[in-house]
């Protein structure tokens, strides 16, 4: 197994492509050259490192996760586009642009990174700006670990792209199941990649997750009690928590997977007493609460949008808090629907089945909610709103194809069909991706002192769910009509043609609706003076992340806030409540750059694995295990900032308001 | 009572953050254990769980686990009294007893691999090798952490840092042997009973 | 309070070796052919050695100060738990709607003398 040369696999022909794939590392190595270049020029290296790359301000951090999950979102969007192109194309004699195998690679690299890199970062980003200052705290309760969360991530995305020009990326699928993962029937290191770019950045977010549920039980203001957290907390408390139970799952699944690959064992291979169909079961007890881990903080996001747009209080608070943790356990009882094919019999098939009906109800639950904090609200309808109206439509009518797919014996008509395909697209991109998008708006304000464009961010909203529509009913349709996933040619007398090319069109919309939303940054950004934000409060916002100056300051509460009642700001604009303002000194986590080291010594690991240069793996792990070593002997990692400086800030933004 | 260091460092965040990392990990081992369950019974025509282990030598490490793991709380108790040197004396008794435990599995596997069971022969070796194994790379990590802590404790003293650095470890060596007790009861002894 | 403490250690520590004899005589005496009355009760004696060690070794309690620690652990258990016996379930279900390899179908038609 282990190889005598010095560079393991790795040879002349890793690094030959076909055309389509060669014009992929163009881009790719012309953008990072552009860039180096662009640093260099402006002589912006050191401002990077000392600003940036080296911060342990969690938003700074957040803004490096959206920075890191735009970009992997429209690398995915490329894929989405190929795979559009060829279904249009590839029709009887007419065989498309891409090879099989090369399709192959193109959907499993497109699964993998919408959902790891593009929903898990945005994910992640917008927490880490949110959250801190929905609690009234400073940071979270461990700040450098945050970091060294979004380098473990960010690692696992340079590992992954690094597949598109060293070697090839798995075929098998965004889940990878095997006997197709097995060496036996994907001898090349396409596979290693997959797993080992998520192993790191998996860990990152089981590390994250961890972090962000120590900071919401331990760091809230004074006074806010559990019952009075912002909706949006009680989420990411629910989807944390449901990443601190579900990633060792995957992570575990993901290392077996790894030692049938290294060294020969036989936990998912088709002969030497291996059991394939274990592996669809772990991955599943996995995916499936990772599909809440992803839309209950975009629950939580339009929780405070409706309840700010509406200018009422959400709805039935206590029963949206017991509806996210009724889907936090639930989420861990409905797995097997994901293979109610795979040959469990009626008593099994048939439980998962409810289970999974049952599920829709907390879901349900909020729905109404949100409905009835809408009912008779004087409702503004800003860019957020449109993104919420867009995601309640779809996401019903997603949920409803949902509830059809949980009968086990529907299923069974339309598993691995297209009908599933677009389920799930409804679910993650009008659910999870609209809310990720309304949350950015929001809070856009906050993080970067200007507001966004209004009417750009609508068109970009329309043309999202006017794309989204035009691109996903199509292929409900052609589902029921038998056309299945993953299929990269078909035979003309289908007659499905005409439909994947509507759908082609829809993805060409979607496609100018992230124009859009480029160019709605991008003209803010121009206008700025006329955007900036001066009040702190552009929305008249109900939550503590309002109370501040925008952009938001390094320390986030120059005094730190005490809570009286739920949505505590709201309360003090509408009785002019009095606050008393106790400025002191305070201490702020100093800059690190461990967590670079670190995230070197993962890249280093995995790549070394994935190629069986083992030195190069060593010298990874010695990297990592040393940083922390260091870090723990470091006394030294806070600064002081002082009483008069707050207040020197303070009367500089408030002044300049009044 | 409430000014004492390690008391101090039992009520940090610190620590709450790292129960929730060890109860991630119970995570990972229940899923080996689901694993092994599976598994256990394909043995494709090679070694079963009954021919292989030995009862006694699986007591034995029982016996040292939990051992080790009283050492390890007397070195709590010795930092709620103060006693730098106390500790010391503890956490290396807990390191021999680690060491001793870390041998005889060390040499368990060679044994096996010698006999021509290694993890490459069926899903049950694979399935076992893996859940022993990873709780042995647990063990070793346990050790060097006690090493590093040591050196910490001598050299800075009992600060709230080396403290919480203490009752960690204190709390992840006990995590230790309590998956280990689930490795005797359902590896060792179910698999001696043919199940 | 650290008296306390030590006296904790002192009966975990008994208690616990108590228990893994016990556990280990059920199984030495046991006659070697599968008995699920003895697996259950082996089964009942590691989850209170769990039991044990989370009282008297982590100093788990009902008090204020723990319940956080408390809570987590508990939700845990209850994914533990279903995940373990839910995978278990659904395998064993699985393999038994599987078609027998052919070593098995061999053997299958000699016993029923078919062959």
């Amino acid at each position: 197994m282990i190889e005598a040369n010095l560079l393991g696999l790795l040879n002349i022909d890793s690094f030959r492509h076909d055309l389509i794939q060669n014009i992929g590392v163009a881009i790719m190595s012309l953008s990072v050259i552009f860039v180096i270049l662009g640093l260099t020029y402006f002589k912006k290296w050191r401002w990077l490192f000392k600003e940036w790359l080296s911060s342990l301000d969690h938003k700074k951090i957040g803004i490096m996760y959206i920075v890191v999950a735009v970009l992997m979102l429209s690398k995915a969007g490329f894929d989405a586009l190929i795979m559009r192109t060829q279904q249009a194309l590839s029709v009887g004699n007419h065989h498309g642009i891409v090879s099989s195998s090369h399709y192959q690679q193109i959907f499993s690299s497109h699964g993998t990174t919408m959902i790891f890199f593009a929903a898990m970062g945005l994910m992640f980003g917008i927490i880490n700006l949110a959250v801190p200052l929905m609690i009234g705290t400073r940071d979270v309760a461990f700040p450098w670990l945050n970091s060294v969360s979004f380098w473990l991530f960010a690692a696992g995305m340079i590992l992954l792209n690094t597949s598109l020009a060293i070697g090839d990326f798995s075929g098998a699928g965004w889940l990878a199941y095997p006997p197709l993962s097995e060496l036996q029937y994907s001898p090349t290191v396409g596979v290693d990649y997959w797993i080992w770019s998520l192993q790191i950045a998996g860990v990152g977010s089981l590390l994250s997750g961890i972090n962000f549920i120590v900071t919401i039980l331990t760091k809230r203001a004074k006074g806010m009690n559990l019952m009075k957290m912002p909706m949006f907390v009680w989420s990411i408390l629910g989807s944390m928590t449901l990443v601190t139970f579900a990633f060792p799952v995957l992570t575990a699944t993901l290392a077996l997977l790894a030692l049938d690959r290294l060294i020969g064992t036989h936990f998912f291979t088709s002969g030497g007493g291996g059991n394939p169909m274990m592996y669809v079961n772990l991955i599943w007890a996995w995916g499936h609460p990772e599909v809440y881990i992803l839309i209950l903080p975009a629950f939580g996001i339009f929780s405070e949008i409706v309840a700010t747009f509406s200018r009422k209080k959400l709805f039935g608070y206590k029963s949206m808090v017991w509806a996210i943790w009724a889907i936090v356990i639930l989420s861990f009882t409905v797995w097997l629907h994901h293979f109610f094919t795979m040959g469990a019999g009626a008593d099994v098939n048939g439980f998962f089945g409810i289970m999974t009906m049952i599920i829709a109800i907390p879901t349900g639950v909020k729905i109404f909610n949100w409905l009835f904090t809408m009912f008779r609200g004087r409702i503004t309808f800003s860019a957020p709103m449109i993104w919420f109206i867009g995601f309640i439509l779809l996401f019903s009518i997603g949920g409803v194809a949902g509830v059809i797919l949980a009968v086990p014996p529907a299923d069974f008509q339309l598993h691995n069909s297209l009908f599933l395909v677009a389920h799930f697209h409804t679910m993650i991109v009008s659910g999870v991706l609209f809310g990720y998008f309304a949350g950015i708006v929001y809070w856009f304000p906050k993080f970067f002192g200007i507001r966004l464009n209004e009417k750009l961010g609508k068109i970009a909203a329309y043309l999202w769910i006017l794309g989204f529509i035009v691109a996903f009913v199509p292929l409900y349709a052609l589902g029921i009509m038998g056309a299945t996933r993953r299929m990269d040619h078909y035979s003309a007398s289908m007659g499905w043609q005409p439909l994947f090319i509507v759908a082609g069109v829809g993805v060409l919309i979607i496609g100018s609706g992230l124009l859009a939303i480029v160019a709605q940054v991008a003209y803010s950004i121009y206008k700025h003076l006329d955007y900036r934000d001066k009040t702190g409060d552009p929305w008249d916002g109900r939550t503590l992340e309002w109370s501040i100056p925008s952009p938001a300051p390094s320390y986030n509460f120059s005094v730190l806030p005490t809570i009286k009642k739920p949505d505590d700001f709201w309360d003090l604009k509408q009785t002019n409540r009095k606050v008393e303002l106790n400025y002191s000194d305070i201490s702020m986590p100093k800059n690190s750059y461990l967590g670079l080291f670190i995230s070197a010594g993962a890249f280093s690991f995995g790549f070394g694995v994935v190629w069986h240069i083992f030195w190069l793996s060593i010298i990874g792990l010695i990297l990592i295990f040393s940083s922390i070593i260091i870090r723990t002997l470091d006394e030294n990692t806070e600064y002081i900032i002082t009483k008069e400086s707050l207040i020197r800030d303070d009367m500089k933004f408030y002044g300049e308001a009044k | 009572m409430d000014n004492n260091l390690a008391i101090k460092a039992e009520n940090s965040k610190t620590y709450l953050g790292f129960w929730i990392y060890i109860l991630t990990d119970c995570v990972v081992f229940a899923s080996l254990f689901a694993v092994y369950a599976t598994l256990h019974s394909n043995t494709n025509g090679g070694a079963s769980a009954q021919m292989l282990f030995s009862m006694p030598l699986a007591l034995t490490q029982t016996l040292i686990l939990l051992s080790s793991s009283l050492t390890s709380g007397l070195a709590i108790i010795s930092a709620l009294n103060k006693n730098k040197n106390k500790i010391l004396f503890w956490t290396l008794a807990t390191f021999i007893l680690g060491t001793i435990f870390l041998f005889l599995e060390i040499r368990e596997f060679n044994h096996l691999v010698a006999i021509g069971d290694s993890w490459r022969e069926s899903g049950f070796l694979s399935s076992y090798f893996v859940l022993v194994g990873t709780h042995g790379l647990h063990i070793i990590i346990g050790l060097i952490w006690m090493i590093v802590l040591s050196f910490i404790i001598i050299i800075k003293g009992l600060t709230i840092k080396s403290m919480k650095g203490l009752v960690m470890f204190n709390l992840f060596w006990h995590f230790l042997d309590i998956v280990w007790i689930f490795i005797f009861s359902v590896v060792y002894l179910m698999g001696h009973m043919g199940l | 309070m650290i008296k306390e403490r030590y006296h904790n250690y002192l009966i975990g520590f008994v208690s616990c070796i108590f228990l893994s004899f016990g556990a280990y005589s059920i199984a030495t005496s046991s006659s070697g052919k599968t008995n699920y009355y003895e697996i259950f009760v082996i089964g009942v004696l590691a989850l209170s050695q769990l039991v044990i060690q989370g009282i008297y070794f982590l100093h788990l309690s009902l008090q204020k100060k723990d319940r956080y620690r408390l809570i987590i652990a508990s939700l845990i258990m209850l994914i533990i738990i279903i995940l373990v016996t839910g995978s278990v379930w659904i395998m064993n279900n699985l393999n038994s709607h599987m078609m027998p390899s052919s070593n098995d179908m061999v053997k299958y038609n000699q016993s029923q003398d078919g062959l």
